[in-house]
């Protein structure tokens, strides 16, 4: 309703917030319910990727004879693993899934920034469920928890940040043209290989300096593995280049992303 | 409220697709010679210079062919889509009721998608959740609500949807099209749910191919054509407007030979080559009559082979494809219509008691028992005109008229009414 975009004098701006949060949980409910509804496996599918992607990359990380510095292989790669499960997710994700509300856009005029955040949402509580089997692991492998946790709110929050950044620009050239929806797995299935999940960030920084210092992604993964595997802070210089790249892809794709969902109905 | 108007159009332009920026306007103006200012060369326009208002509590009507803009129309009213030029302002909360099934998520319940369809109309959850037991009571889906929505008929998705947009408190509501799903007697809930909407002061934009819900629903009408208004008034005039253009382009009977004749399907026994009304006194021929008159119909047959027995049926239809009175053949008079040579029959019809506007005759022959031998649609158009007593009686309601008259009955009579 325009109660969306209409002043309407009844409403304080207090309600106009809370019915932005009823239309963002409502919507993230229905992908969290509606998603695995009709599987047989249901909401185990939440936590199932992290733990795959986990399991390979591993097995991977072994023959290929990566250092794990010591640490038990599988908590080394799951502690960077899972976070980077949510970023990829959330990059994938967030151009289907405003495509995916396509029929709500072109009838309603609802604001239409919410839907990469409803992509957001649904992905990092698949997160938090990947989290606690990472905790399991964690203490399986007798990994204490330390103060440095304090720490993960914040990478958590950055990862989310970057994603959503990346993936709003992605959802406005899909609003054109859908050639990104077709080449996006490949592009995160490099940008993984380039990132230290798999390996540890000590033998990128040896061997390719110049990606360490320029992938964004290495200090946020990097530091929830120091985080979480070392219990040490994340290298801060590095976190705010990060901050930075998410800095700069919002201020070209934030305006790109609102002036497409403007035209979304005339060109989708 | 304050103003007294709801929506206000001023000079909208459309044009579907990306905006074009003025450094791209420029090139291009480069390349084609051209002003880009000239509009009619950079179409094609879904909507070209439509300006209207609609007052609070008003209810509009918009009718039009395929393609000629309403859906547009509602679309930049709604907000979902802007204009290419002009303005189109919003006073009130708006509700579209475009496609009713937007936003509904088969896999979830039907309560469920109760609660989301409120969401994205932009309730808050607390609003929402004292609305939901009246939203529930008016769908009538009882169980159902409990089971996914990919369970249910398109009938009851409608209810679901509809149920939502008629309990929310909008103060200008967008229809498009929507009565048209579930079974007759929850179509009577949402039409008397709309009159009683309109009422208390909601105004109703509503954009339909079925001319009568207009007149039901609508004070006032806008015909669209090609992205146009060509016209604007009470629903009876835009209804009249509206039929005559589709008047023009109807089959009267085009094939007026027997060559042509023999085209069509049939067993061809004999064929309709020609049909006209006449006046009943003079004879002459008549296209307009009032509404109440006399008439008499010839239609001139072609005879191949000597036809003892048949039946011949007029239908008479009105231009939404309603058939208004259907006229066959008694079988007592069968026997004296025997077909030997070329012959023109006549049927006299006493006062047609329709509404002013225009009809349509489809004419029919066929074997006693068996095939088609004849058949033309929309063989003849007539218009019928009201006398000044029809017109104030049915106000362009309706289909029929009932000729009437009123009174108050007497204090005697009342008495020995309830003696009985």
């Amino acid at each position: 309703m325009s109660q969306w975009s209409n002043n309407n004098p009844s409403q304080n701006t207090r309600e106009i917030w809370l019915s932005y949060w009823n239309l963002l949980i409502s919507l993230v409910s229905r992908d969290v319910r509606a998603r695995y509804r009709r599987t047989v496996l249901g909401p185990l599918w939440a936590i199932i990727p992290a733990i795959l992607s986990t399991v390979i990359l591993s097995f991977l990380s072994g023959l290929v004879g990566a250092s794990s510095e010591g640490m038990p292989r599988l908590a080394f790669v799951m502690a960077a693993t899972v976070p980077w499960t949510f970023f990829q997710s959330s990059v994938v994700r967030i151009p289907h899934g405003v495509l995916a509300n396509g029929t709500i856009l072109r009838k309603m005029p609802v604001p239409r920034q919410i839907f990469p955040f409803v992509v957001l949402f649904t992905t990092a509580f698949d997160f938090l469920m990947s989290s606690i089997v990472l905790v399991v692991v964690l203490q399986l492998f007798q990994i204490p928890i330390t103060e440095a946790w304090l720490w993960l709110p914040l990478l958590l929050l950055m990862t989310g940040a970057m994603a959503w950044a990346v993936g709003i620009g992605l959802s406005a050239f899909t609003i054109y043209r859908r050639d990104i929806l077709f080449g996006i797995q490949y592009i995160m299935q490099v940008w993984l290989f380039l990132t230290p999940v798999m390996y540890s960030s000590r033998d990128l920084l040896d061997e390719w300096p110049l990606i360490y210092t320029l992938n964004p992604a290495v200090p946020i993964i990097d530091g929830f593995r120091q985080v979480l595997i070392f219990g040490q802070a994340p290298n801060l210089g590095g976190l705010l280049i990060s901050v930075a790249f998410t800095g700069l892809v919002l201020a070209v794709s934030l305006p790109f992303y609102r002036f497409m969902s403007r035209y979304f109905v005339d060109v989708l | 409220m304050r103003d007294g108007w709801a929506i206000r159009a001023s000079d909208i332009w459309k044009r579907y697709g990306l905006p074009v920026r003025p450094w791209l306007r420029r090139q291009v103006d480069q390349l084609r010679g051209g002003n880009f200012e000239d509009r009619a060369a950079y179409g094609p326009w879904a909507l070209r210079d439509v300006s209207f208002e609609v007052k609070q509590g008003e209810s509009l009507g918009i009718v039009g062919k395929n393609g000629a803009g309403k859906s547009t129309l509602l679309k930049l009213i709604a907000g979902v889509s802007p204009a290419t030029y002009g303005s189109v302002n919003v006073n009130g909360r708006l509700f579209p009721m475009i496609e009713l099934a937007a936003g509904i998520h088969r896999d979830l319940t039907g309560r469920e998608n109760i609660k989301l369809l409120g969401a994205i109309m932009g309730f808050t959850a607390s609003r929402m959740e004292a609305k939901i037991a009246e939203i529930e009571d008016f769908a009538e889906l009882g169980d159902w609500l409990e089971k996914p929505v990919w369970q249910y008929s398109s009938g009851m998705q409608a209810r679901l949807g509809f149920s939502v947009a008629v309990n929310v408190d909008a103060d200008i509501l967008l229809i498009d099209e929507v009565l048209s799903v579930g079974d007759v007697n929850f179509q009577k809930k949402c039409l008397n749910r709309m009159d009683e909407l309109s009422n208390s002061g909601v105004t109703i934009i509503f954009v339909t191919h079925n001319p009568y819900s207009i007149e039901r629903l609508c004070e006032r009408a806008i015909y669209l054509e090609a992205g146009s208004i060509k016209a604007s008034g009470s629903p009876s005039e835009i209804l009249t407007a509206y039929f005559q253009g589709a008047l023009d382009r109807s089959t009267v009977i085009a094939d007026k030979d027997r060559i042509a004749a023999d085209l069509r399907e049939g067993t061809g026994a004999f064929r309709i080559l020609d049909i006209s009304m006449h006046d009943p006194v003079s004879g002459r021929e008549i296209t307009g009559f009032s509404t109440g008159e006399s008439v008499l119909v010839r239609i001139t047959l072609d005879v191949r082979e000597p036809t003892p027995s048949y039946r011949f049926s007029l239908r008479i239809v009105d231009p939404a494809n309603t058939v208004v009175s259907f006229i066959d053949v008694p079988i007592s008079t069968r026997q004296s219509l025997a077909l030997e040579r070329d012959s023109v029959l006549e049927c006299r019809i006493d006062n047609i008691n329709v509404l002013p506007g225009q009809y349509w005759i489809d004419l029919v022959a066929r074997e006693v028992a068996g095939p088609v031998i004849d058949s033309v649609s929309y063989a003849y158009a007539f218009s019928v005109h009201g006398s000044r007593e029809v017109i104030e009686q049915m106000e362009h309601r309706g289909i029929i008229y009932l000729p009437a008259s009123w009174r108050l009955l007497e204090e005697s009579e009342l008495e020995r009414a309830s003696g009985n």
